[in-house]
């Protein structure tokens, strides 16, 4: 080196010199920066004191409700008087009459009616003040900003926390966290970006949902002969397994694509969920369908209806032709018979022809606010509260463990994912107009995990926008309107009382109930 | 021998199987009706790239095979068609009714069921009609039964039915070893004391064969 001799660097050691410190300092930022995020993951503030959940080894559920196409916070729980806003014309704000209060509560809840909803015929009049008032110790609603406005990556977006975690969506952390022992650990039945699996390939592949469309068909599919007539007997039909198991494994087929993949899950699928399934006599618990010859004709097939049949039928009068219904009911019934821990369900984009006014679910689900905004997001919301109470009302009903007193409810809960919010503007006192796709919003979960009658953040009235909350302490942050898409993500498991160690998730203390 | 040299020499030596893969003769020569049995040289798959049939897919193949009507391959309880009630678990798209834009990229946990299901309806219907029009029988032809048992499951008959069975489903031949477990089965079925255990023998043959891999992979 020329500063042996000189004391000084040649030009060829100088550029070296920098490289290097440049190559350092790119190397070394991120990591010193990661180990400075790394003191505020849960599993550093453990270390620091803070207490985890006992994992107890019961399961928890999670349900989630997609709500397609934009449930607006503003239309819902942090609605905004004309009285309030000093641009209440120009933004999206209600009549002071329609916007209720709760005494003792920071939510709101809108009242609306109109002849019609949007271009569709059909009287729209709804009022959210009962369901507020009925659950409100359970609620609690987070301020929100994502990061697209595009339905499948944003719905995706709210289920992964935008990859918070390795990509792996909240469904399938709760199934990885509790449902080892179950069946179908994750049933999937919402809607594009609800329905998609994570990214997140390390995770066992009973981990990633089980997608159903049909909820009240789908159980028919659970065993494999009873329901068929002239099916053999049961004796019958382990034999001719075993024969084809047999066949399979010596046939020169089976002995070429041993190594298949695709083989080898297809085979423990056959060996190891089949018997799981067929055991629990799903065919039978998990039908909601009554027998109602001649379209449904159970007897005549040896089948029989649910035990719980009759009383999700009430909760549910509509489960055979509002997709809605029919997915609730078979939450409910997937997770009392311990199928699954994590249930997604929510309205599509198609049209339902059903219910009382004649449509059950309009175009778009709540995406028709292009068209009618108020009347849509009054539609739809009250369509997810219904679906939602119903549930809660099932739930609470049904006991989780004698010896604890818990009930289902006790050990649930529901998050209510959406794309995103709408915008706000609107022509000047409009009271029927269309609405974009907007990042800033909230989201609502129910649960006695949670910490109820709670608003995380708050809201500008003069702007109609949400600002954001420190995850942690809970405490609002008025201006911040940055995405924080991970808080979201933290704020259910941890709520749950998942175990976060080793996730480098955010501290999300403030969503959990103390 | 230099020690890295004589590593590499051993890795080749390893890597090296000492029986060459025989391809099977399928041709009519060789005992018509019978595969030739392997001798366990097969070589295995490396990509291992096989694809599940699909709704479409296998109903359709259960249609041709066992000349059945699309129609009357399998309903749910006798009017609802199983490739739409059951196809987004078979791997299917419902793209109209339940927004499902993209087939799966693996096979979901109720598939094996469904398939089970639907090939089991699809051989009901086939045996019904070549047990009540023998006359016009398509796979179980000319098979003898006496008091509802198979009189012989050693029978000419018997073994042209499998092999008709076995190049409906898998469009070849089976081996005499395939033939034979399949004779064993009848045997297997009327010990289980079930009633007509011949018809059951050709239900319980059908559904062996028609849900084996060989028959919903490809």
């Amino acid at each position: 080196m020329t500063l042996k001799h000189t004391g000084r660097l040649s030009r060829r050691e100088m550029l070296r010199a920098l490289s290097l410190c440049a190559a350092g300092s790119a190397t070394l930022g991120p990591l010193l920066s990661g180990c400075r995020e790394s003191l505020q993951t849960p599993e550093a503030l453990e270390k620091l004191g803070r207490k985890r959940d006992l994992l107890d080894g019961k399961p928890k559920f999670l349900i989630v409700i997609g709500a397609a196409g934009g449930a607006s916070i503003v239309d819902s729980f942090l609605a905004v008087r004309q009285s309030e806003c000093a641009n209440a014309g120009a933004l999206n704000t209600f009549p002071d009459a329609q916007v209720q209060s709760v005494a003792g509560s920071p939510f709101r809840a809108v009242k609306y009616s109109n002849s019609r909803l949007g271009s569709i015929p059909i009287p729209v009049d709804t009022d959210q003040l009962a369901f507020v008032k009925k659950h409100m110790n359970d609620m609690l609603v987070a301020t929100s900003v994502g990061t697209s406005v595009n339905h499948n990556i944003a719905q995706k977006r709210s289920l992964t926390g935008n990859a918070a975690w390795r990509g792996r969506t909240l469904q399938e952390a709760v199934a990885l966290q509790w449902g080892a022992s179950m069946p179908l650990p994750n049933v999937n039945m919402g809607t594009g970006g609800y329905s998609e699996r994570g990214t997140d390939g390390d995770l066992p592949l009973a981990c990633f949902g089980e997608t159903v469309v049909n909820p009240s068909l789908w159980p028919l599919g659970l065993d494999g002969s009873r329901g068929i007539a002239n099916a053999p007997s049961k004796d019958v039909i382990a034999l001719a397994r075993s024969t084809r198991n047999a066949l399979d494994e010596r046939s020169i087929f089976g002995r070429t694509f041993q190594d298949s993949p695709a083989l080898k899950r297809w085979h423990e699928q056959r060996s190891v969920q089949q018997p799981k399934l067929e055991g629990m006599d799903l065919i039978t618990r998990l039908n909601i369908l009554p027998n109602a010859p001649p379209q449904i004709p159970l007897a005549q097939y040896g089948l029989d209806s649910s035990p719980d049949g009759a009383r999700l039928r009430a909760a549910f009068p509509a489960f055979f032709t509002d997709p809605v219904e029919g997915q609730a009911a078979l939450a409910f019934l997937l997770l009392k018979y311990r199928v699954s821990v994590s249930v997604t369900l929510g309205p599509d984009f198609n049209v339902a022809v059903g219910g009382p006014n004649g449509i059950a679910n309009p175009p778009l689900a709540f995406d028709i606010s292009h068209n009618d905004h108020r009347g849509g997001q009054a539609f739809m919301w009250a369509r997810i509260l219904g679906a939602v109470d119903s549930l809660i009302g099932l739930l609470k009903s049904e006991p989780f463990d004698a010896a604890t007193g818990e009930s289902m409810w006790d050990r649930t809960m529901i998050y209510v994912a959406t794309d995103f919010g709408r915008t706000r503007p609107r022509p000047t006192h409009a009271t029927e107009f269309g609405s974009g796709h907007d990042l800033n919003n909230g989201f609502l979960l129910l649960s006695p995990m949670v910490k109820g009658n709670t608003v995380l953040g708050g809201m500008d009235p003069n702007t109609t926008l949400t600002y954001g909350f420190d995850a942690r302490t809970g405490q609002a942050q008025p201006g911040k309107v940055t995405s924080n898409e991970p808080d979201i993500f933290s704020g259910v498991l941890t709520a749950m009382g998942a175990d976060l160690g080793g996730s480098g998730l955010p501290d999300a203390s403030a969503f959990k109930r103390a | 021998m230099r020690p890295e040299r004589l590593l590499l020499t051993c890795l080749l030596l390893t890597g090296c199987s000492d029986k060459i893969p025989l391809a099977v003769d399928l041709g009519p020569d060789a005992n018509p009706g019978v595969t030739p049995s392997y001798d366990g040289g097969v070589a295995k798959s490396q990509k291992g790239n096989l694809r599940f049939k699909g709704p479409e897919r296998l109903s359709l193949d259960l249609a041709a095979a066992l000349e059945l009507p699309v129609s009357s391959v399998c309903n749910e309880l006798g009017q609802y068609p199983c490739v739409n009630v059951h196809g987004v678990s078979l791997g299917g798209v419902d793209p109209y009714a339940h927004s499902v834009y993209e087939t799966a990229p693996v096979t979901g946990a109720a598939a094996p069921i469904t398939v089970e299901r639907t090939v089991l309806s699809a051989c009901n219907a086939r045996i019904a009609q070549d047990i009540n029009a023998p006359a016009t029988a398509v796979v179980f032809k000319d098979v003898a039964l006496t008091n509802g048992k198979l009189t012989d499951p050693a029978s000419p008959a018997v073994a042209t039915a499998l092999s008709s069975l076995v190049r409906r489903a898998w469009l070849r031949d089976p081996t005499q070893d395939e033939r034979d477990t399949l004779v064993q089965l009848a045997r297997d079925v009327e010990a289980t004391g079930t009633p007509n255990p011949g018809v059951a023998w050709m239900q319980a043959a059908c559904l062996a064969v028609f849900s084996s891999a060989e028959a919903v992979f490809y």
